[in-house]
């Protein structure tokens, strides 16, 4: 009979449910919920985006400007992005309740100027994100390499080398390219 | 049980020039043999005790020009593999069928016919195992010359047809049942029942076979472990481990040990979940919904050790090639441990309620049985083995993480019953407890994460086992150089399954539930089942929304 | 004795109660068992919202089943008699071997006919939850005959200590024998969750299913005061005191079968008839024994 001790058990540990959402959801401090992105941190590199697993992050070229666009509906709550931006720029919070009669609510968005190329005027990358390269890039000279477009600065590099002219900071450029072009 | 190098002897005897290559691989050999070879492989091996673990067939077209198909044999005792390769013709891609020779081959070959094309010679002609009826014709998903925009495209052929038959312009899809998704699982049994006696079951499965695999062709390497990890809501951090495991193997990285540590860490606390998740719908299928009740507010304890670890309750997302993602200090460990200590001496209270529960012991001893020789024919795995007197345990038999320092004790019992697979999983819940407290004892210092070579080696081979709380999970794969280039899972319940009709010959219908849940099978959504009264010859469809329990999404 | 209009009220009373406690109890039954289960658990009101919000929803036959819809309106009607009819004999007093073998054999009809509410179903999960309750029943509700056949018996030899110790064997086969009539876990296996979803009331929806859910819990009232009513009710001198012991009685004893049924797991209908028919004939040995000593 001694199975009847489960009335001891029951007595012993009390209610174990609580009147949710009366009551304050049980999470630890250590719980991954929500990111969010600060737009003033943000370059738009895009780092974020082609690491998230379910592609819950993109960066899209829109009209006339560059989005970074999050989708909750997406997220995993892995927290990926927040370990690969190279800004810092992404926060995870404790958010879960995030249920919601509207779609809109699931979006959040970063939206980047874009860098406009100085040959054909074309938006190719935001603009922040030029200005960060740059600047890291040391040298106020790669401005002028940096403000085109990858065509044009692939032509523009391809008439340097025909005229044998000095190259710089290009080979570190066409790399790049490469790399973005990889994923 | 013969030794790896004796066993290569003999092969290499036997077969003679019919060997074409050897070569070594992380924790195995590779065996490659002409297609002609391999029941004579095969009955050598099955004669010396290898042990099927599991078959792959990979389109290497693109680099050995063959289609190919690996056979994976643990020699349990070394802790070893031998991979059996057959190189098939690419335009022609016919291999010998061994089901009678290696029982366990049987869904492996299916599977390999659906997926990628592959005939077997020597077996009667089957129904599809993962394809629908309606898929077309000599389309094979993972060909590598098949995308997967195609694949989207010819899911929904019918709907087209549909429309025009119908002459209206728009339909409204809504698919229901058998392969409901608000169903538990969509999975399907039919019971042939005789009164209230199972006299026979079938089993067809494979409705949400998800393509994983191909997805994974697509994804960058450290992106692949969080899809591994949503292969199972129950134990899926024993799938981005596997799958990690095997990646590491194949391009030579070596973890560092504290996060091997880590791993193990993660691991036990997720079998112990699990096990105490199982326990709690074992005995709500018994009718005994306090101790269900009860288990699961244990269950919600482990839970929260999860979450203050890891991040989040279930999905951990912590593996990354080459290591984990997030390091535990001290405290956070300390607390985790007396945290389970706690839930140890709470769980051993309502098991010992539970069991003497008249009900639910009577209605586990002597149900259900597999006996030891079905179980090593069926070449089942986990707490199924363990509960037919076989003892086996990746942990202990093919030593990864920090089991290569800290051996686990492996609880076997020999009745076959479903009581004995649930005092297997009971044990292991303490064992596991056990195992946290030295895990976090021993836990060196140093880094979390290897550096990774900067570029990877392709079409290099690498196998990945861990013990899942249900048993065997084994993950290969094949490198590319971004993303992997082919990569099989094989999850426990893959193995197990074929062995529950079986089990339920003779049961009681109330105790099929039971029966079919003692496996702990993971479905990915529920089942239904058709039971065929025999004697009267009537149908019944149970949408077994209820009767398999772990619908594990 | 009682003059007749006080009985009378009384009667009424008590009948106005067992209309409306059942489903307040089993409001209570199901907190209780939240208890156990460490929950917070429904409202006590639940159950009643439960058969209310039920009745407001479109009738609908079960195809198939139409004939299903004829005998939960007679079990209905059944039941809500026999919770009457109860009621007046114990304010008047009528505890004799003439009112309980009457108030018996509407219970069986309402067994009968609930019976006949699964096998009316031609859904297969309904066929094999009646099969199983037929099973129960043939050594069940021979079990709670017998004990109430053996109560009236025990009666004639109070007040010697032997009519007492009689009394006390056949009520307590009687409670065993009304606690598994009343379809409670373990013996709740004609509606079994895991294995026939629900069993013999699986085609049942909106106010058929409000109205088996009702003549249900009445007839669980019924048989938690049918002990009081055979084994006390004719000690007792007054109207009032036989009316307070069957409100008091059912709802106390109620209770403790709630408590009983959290404690313990599903049966099997093999393991169920081995486990009664071992307690009944354990319980009828014990009787004559004790009769011839
Ligand atoms: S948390 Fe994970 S899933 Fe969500 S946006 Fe970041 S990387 Fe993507
Ligand atoms: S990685 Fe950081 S900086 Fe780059 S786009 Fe994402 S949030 Fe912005």
């Amino acid at each position: 009979m001694s199975f009847l001790k489960v009335l001891a058990v029951a007595a012993k540990r009390g209610r174990a449910t609580i009147r949710y959402p009366l009551e304050p959801p049980l999470v630890t401090p250590f719980f991954r919920g929500k990111i969010s992105v600060d737009p003033s941190k943000c370059i738009g590199c895009g780092a974020c985006a082609r690491i998230c697993p379910p592609r819950a992050i993109e960066l899209v070229r829109e009209d006339n400007r560059f989005v970074l666009r999050y989708f909750i509906g997406r997220c995993i709550f892995c927290g990926m992005c927040a370990d690969t931006c190279p800004q810092q720029a992404i926060e995870v919070s404790h958010e879960f309740e995030l249920a919601t009669p509207r779609l809109e609510d699931l979006y959040e968005e970063v939206i980047h100027r874009p860098a406009t190329c100085s040959v054909c005027g074309e938006p190719y990358l935001p603009r922040k994100l030029v200005e960060k390269a740059i600047e890291s890039s040391g040298m106020e000279v790669a401005r002028e390499r940096l403000e085109m477009c990858p065509q044009c600065r692939r032509i523009s590099t391809a008439q340097v080398i025909a005229s044998s002219r000095l190259r710089f900071g290009s080979d570190l450029l066409e790399a790049g390219e490469v790399e973005e072009r990889r994923s | 049980m013969a030794s790896v190098s004796e066993i290569l002897k003999e092969l290499e005897v036997e077969l003679g020039t019919k060997v074409l290559n050897i070569s070594r691989i992380e924790g195995g050999v590779i065996v490659s043999i002409e297609p002609s070879a391999l029941p004579r492989a095969s009955l050598i091996l099955v004669s010396k005790g290898a042990r099927h673990r599991m078959m792959v067939a990979s389109d290497d077209r693109e680099w050995l020009g063959r289609f190919s198909l690996y056979y994976i044999f643990g020699i349990d005792r070394e802790g070893q593999n031998i991979v059996i390769h057959l190189p098939l013709d690419p335009d022609n891609p016919v291999a010998p069928s061994v089901v009678d020779i290696v029982r366990a081959v049987d869904w492996y070959e299916l599977e390999a016919k659906d997926l990628m094309g592959i005939e077997f010679e020597g077996r009667y002609p089957v129904p599809r195992l993962i394809m629908p009826d309606t898929w077309p014709e000599g389309v094979y998903p993972l060909r590598k010359d098949v995308s997967v925009e195609e694949l989207r495209r010819l899911s929904e052929p019918w709907i087209s047809e549909r429309i025009k038959l119908e002459e209206v312009e728009e339909i409204v899809r809504i698919p229901i049942g058998p392969y409901h998704p608000a169903l538990h699982e969509p999975e399907y049994f039919e019971l042939y029942v005789r009164g209230e006696k199972v006299v026979g079951a079938r089993y067809v499965g494979f409705m949400v076979h998800r393509g994983i695999e191909k997805l994974a062709e697509r994804m960058k390497y450290d992106q692949v472990p969080f899809i591994a990890e949503r292969i199972c809501g129950i134990c899926g951090f024993v799938h981005s481990t596997s799958y990690c495991q095997a990646a590491e193997a194949a391009l030579g990285i070596e973890v560092p040990e504290r996060a091997e540590f880590i791993r193990s860490i993660m691991l036990e606390v997720e079998r112990i979940h699990s096990h105490l998740l199982w326990v709690g719908v074992a005995l709500h299928l018994l009718g005994y919904d306090t101790g269900f009740m009860h288990v699961w507010r244990i269950r919600e304890r482990i839970m929260r050790v999860a979450e203050m670890l890891s991040g989040s309750r279930k999905t951990y997302g912590l593996n990354v090639l080459g290591g984990v993602r997030r390091d535990f200090d001290r405290d956070r460990l300390e607390k985790a441990v007396r945290e389970a200590e706690e839930i140890g001496k709470e769980f051993a209270e309502l098991v010992k309620i539970s069991i003497d529960v008249p009900q639910v012991r009577a209605r586990l001893r002597g149900t259900g049985i597999l006996s030891p020789g079905e179980a090593r024919a069926f070449a089942v795995v986990g707490p199924t083995a363990r509960g037919s007197g076989i003892d086996i345990d990746v942990r202990k038999d093919f030593p990864y993480a920090a089991y290569k320092r800290i051996k686990p004790r492996v609880p076997v019992y020999s009745e076959g019953d479903n009581l004995a697979r649930t005092l297997v999983r009971v044990d292991e819940v303490f064992e596991s407890i056990e195992l946290l407290k030295h895990l976090a004892d021993q836990i060196p210092s140093g880094s979390i994460r290897a550096e990774l070579p900067p570029s990877f080696e392709p079409y290099r081979i690498g196998i990945g086992a861990v013990e899942a709380p249900r048993g065997e999970v084994i993950h290969m794969v094949i490198t590319g150089r971004y993303t992997p280039y082919r990569w099989r899972v094989r999850a426990p319940t893959y193995q197990n399954l074929i062995a529950v009709p079986t089990m339920l010959r003779g049961v009681e219908l109330a105790d099929a539930a039971l029966t079919i849940a003692s496996i702990d099978p993971c479905f990915s959504c529920t089942d239904r089942a058709i039971v065929i009264d025999l004697r009267r010859g009537s149908v019944e469809r149970i949408p077994l929304r209820k009767i398999v329990s772990r619908w594990r999404p | 004795m009682d003059s007749t209009p006080v009985s009378a009220s009384l009667a009424a009373a008590l009948a106005a109660a067992s209309f409306l406690l059942p489903p307040l109890l089993d409001g209570v039954e199901r907190k209780i068992r939240a208890a156990i289960h460490s929950r917070i658990g429904p409202p006590l009101t639940q159950t009643w919202f439960d058969i209310l919000k039920l009745w407001s929803k479109e009738a609908k036959l079960p195809r198939g089943a139409e004939l299903a819809g004829l005998t939960v309106l007679i079990g209905l009607s059944i039941a809500l008699a026999l919770a009457a009819t109860l009621s007046t004999f114990a304010a008047f007093g009528l505890v004799g071997v003439g009112p309980v073998v009457a108030v018996m054999v509407m219970v069986f009809a309402l067994h009968s006919i609930s019976m006949a509410t699964g096998c009316a179903s031609s859904n297969p999960f309904a066929t094999i939850g009646s099969f199983r309750r037929v099973f129960l029943n043939v050594v069940n509700e021979v079990g709670l005959a017998l004990s109430v056949a053996l109560a009236l018996v025990s009666r004639w030899f109070i007040p010697s200590w032997k009519g007492w110790a009689l009394l006390g064997i056949s009520t307590g086969m009687m409670l065993v024998a009304c606690f598994c009539a009343s379809g409670r876990l373990p013996y709740d296996i004609h509606e079994a969750e895991p294995e026939l979803a629900s069993g013999t009331v699986i085609e049942l929806s909106g106010p058929l299913l409000a109205a088996e859910l009702y003549s249900h819990l009445i007839e669980r009232w019924v048989l938690a005061a049918l002990p009081f009513y055979v084994s006390l009710a004719p000690f007792l001198p007054s109207a009032w005191a036989r009316c307070l012991a069957l409100v008091l009685g059912s709802s106390g004893l109620w209770t403790l079968f709630a408590v009983t049924s959290a404690t313990l797991g599903r049966s099997r209908a093999d393991l169920a008839l081995r486990s009664l028919g071992a307690i009944y004939t354990a319980s009828t040995i014990a009787w004559v024994g004790v009769w011839l000593a």
